[in-house]
């Protein structure tokens, strides 16, 4: 599986959406599970699924699904 | 009573800060006062609890209007709100949606909020001791609450705001919604102390909420449990630390690790931690564990506040049993319709919390277990049996087990269709969908007398 493969599959997994939800328009508060709860979930997926541990400014500032992609290349994670 | 005005010189000071703009005591006071003017005494206020100036406004304006104000959760769907409309036919409605309410009329704006007024004026009179009500559970189409009388709400506030020692320099923060008791008491506290508030409306995760947190200098700030997992994670600045003097957790039990965690964190930099117990049938409070024996006590949630005591049902009132709390907190007894709400006190002062625990040499209760089904989302109390109930007219072949944050369907082999449990449970819980998990599982085990065998499902699936 590619690394988008494995990225796409965490939002879908943690949020309980279609691949075709998977656009510019999913940010954080933008649907009912990508609340405060959520997104400490979604955080820990991506740490356990690409081995990392992410910074607290990372982690407050992982907006959207799109700038999440570059938020991963800091720890080397291309997406 | 907290609400009402004092001739002092601190109702001139500042007391809400919404963003950029601050509000003395004396100016929410009159600003409520004028939206409520024409609001008869002893009216019923149901009102879409946000965190916002207008929700604060109405809530005051309830209270100093000797009316009650009966605070719901923001997300709660139409269809859940119409239940509870139909239920306790409110007098007023205050909310953000501008549709029509059946039977009610809209009357005038609040802010962003508008003020509905029922069209046929009730005549069942509210219970003159009662002062506000509060909904107990996350569970679905449930009505219940709790009824807190006036002596209920004022003297646990006093005695909150004494053993957290706040003063009128304190500064506390919205980091919890105010249809939550533990939510609700964090402002009673700071109107009581005569101390500020901040009105933010961001999570612990949100930039926002740490700069207003570092922006306004707060000195208190309060959690439920997994808002802790989350800040272990998080560098809170050194700025923010300097001003920080009180952290108080409570809304469910945290991992005594964590505890210790937070107790030496915190207690490294001159902030008092404290760990909190409750319920909302106490308003909340029951106990709290001193900072100075924090550590010490670890595990513990503390000593019964000072309006009340603390004992077990076992013979001795300290080894294992059911944890008792009585005092003058406790809530006159519960409400499932209007009808209730005209009733007297029926608990006289004495609280059974459902709560198995037992009690120290030094007078510190530990919690070990639940009597009943319930387990806590997120900080919400959500009754296991209930869910089950309500799931069970879908299919009998299926149990709901759980523990903290967790709520587990355990579907038998004779259902297969997921999705219509999934769409039912949306469309009637007010915890996050996330919490429920859902399992297919070969056999539902029962016991010889053919009820639920939950021990033997919690062992093997939770």
């Amino acid at each position: 599986m590619s690394n988008k493969d494995k990225y796409d599959k965490i939002f879908m997994e943690v949020f309980e959406i279609a691949h075709n939800q998977l656009n510019k328009d999913l940010k954080y508060q933008s649907i009912e599970a990508w609340d405060s709860v959520g997104h400490m979930t979604l955080m820990a997926a991506l740490e356990e699924e690409f081995d990392i541990q992410l910074e607290m400014d990372d982690i407050i500032d992982f907006g959207t699904y799109y700038t999440g992609i570059e938020t991963l290349k800091k720890y080397s994670i291309d997406i | 009573m907290f609400w009402k005005s004092r001739a002092s010189k601190l109702d001139a000071e500042t007391f809400v800060i919404d963003k950029k703009k601050k509000y003395s005591f004396k100016q929410i006071f009159d600003l409520s006062d004028r939206y409520f003017k024409e609001v008869e005494s002893r009216s019923l206020i149901l009102i879409q609890a946000d965190r916002d100036i207008d929700t604060i406004l109405s809530y005051i304006g309830s209270l100093r209007k000797d009316s009650v104000p009966f605070l719901v959760d923001s997300n709660l769907s139409i269809k859940s709100l119409s239940i509870l409309l139909e239920k306790y036919k409110p007098d007023y409605l205050i909310h953000k949606n501008n549709q029509k309410f059946k039977n009610y009329d809209f009357y005038k704006k609040i802010g962003k909020k508008n003020f509905f007024k029922i069209k046929k004026k009730n005549l069942i009179k509210l219970n003159d001791k009662l002062c506000i009500i509060m909904p107990t559970s996350g569970s679905m189409g449930d009505t219940k609450c709790v009824r807190i009388s006036k002596d209920n709400i004022t003297y646990v506030t006093k005695s909150i705001v004494k053993y957290l020692m706040m003063d009128n320099y304190r500064v506390s923060i919205s980091s919890l919604p105010f249809n939550y008791i533990y939510g609700l008491s964090v402002f009673n506290c700071s109107l009581e102390s005569r101390s500020k508030f901040v009105v933010s409306n961001s999570s612990w995760i949100e930039r926002n909420f740490w700069n207003d947190v570092e922006f306004h200098k707060v000195t208190d700030l309060s959690g439920v449990p997994f808002m802790f997992q989350t800040l272990k994670r998080l560098n809170i600045s050194k700025k923010i630390l300097s001003n920080l003097k009180c952290v108080n957790q409570a809304g469910g039990r945290l991992e005594p690790n964590l505890t210790e965690f937070f107790v030496d964190f915190f207690q490294s930099k001159n902030i008092n931690f404290y760990t909190m117990y409750g319920a909302t049938e106490a308003s909340p409070r029951i106990s709290f564990v001193p900072p100075e024996k924090a550590k010490e006590k670890i595990g513990s949630v503390g000593i019964p506040i000072d309006i009340g005591k603390v004992y077990t049902d076992n013979n001795d009132k300290k080894s294992l049993g059911e944890i008792i709390y009585e005092g003058k907190n406790v809530c006159m007894g519960y409400a499932f319709t209007r009808h209730e709400l005209t009733l007297n006190d029926v608990n006289k002062g004495i609280l059974k919390t459902g709560d198995v625990g037992y009690i120290d040499k030094d007078g510190y209760i530990t919690i070990t277990g639940r009597k009943k089904r319930f387990v806590k989302i997120y900080g919400i109390s959500v009754n296991l049996d209930k869910i089950e109930s309500e799931l069970k007219k879908i299919t009998e072949d299926l149990a709901v087990i759980g523990k903290d944050d967790l709520i587990l369907i355990l579907l038998g082999n004779s259902f297969k269709n997921q999705n219509e449990l999934k769409k039912e449970l949306k469309n009637n819980i007010n915890f996050p969908f996330r919490a429920i998990k859902i399992k297919n599982v070969s056999t539902i085990y029962k016991n010889s007398s053919n009820k639920l065998d939950y021990a033997r499902m919690n062992k093997k699936f939770l």
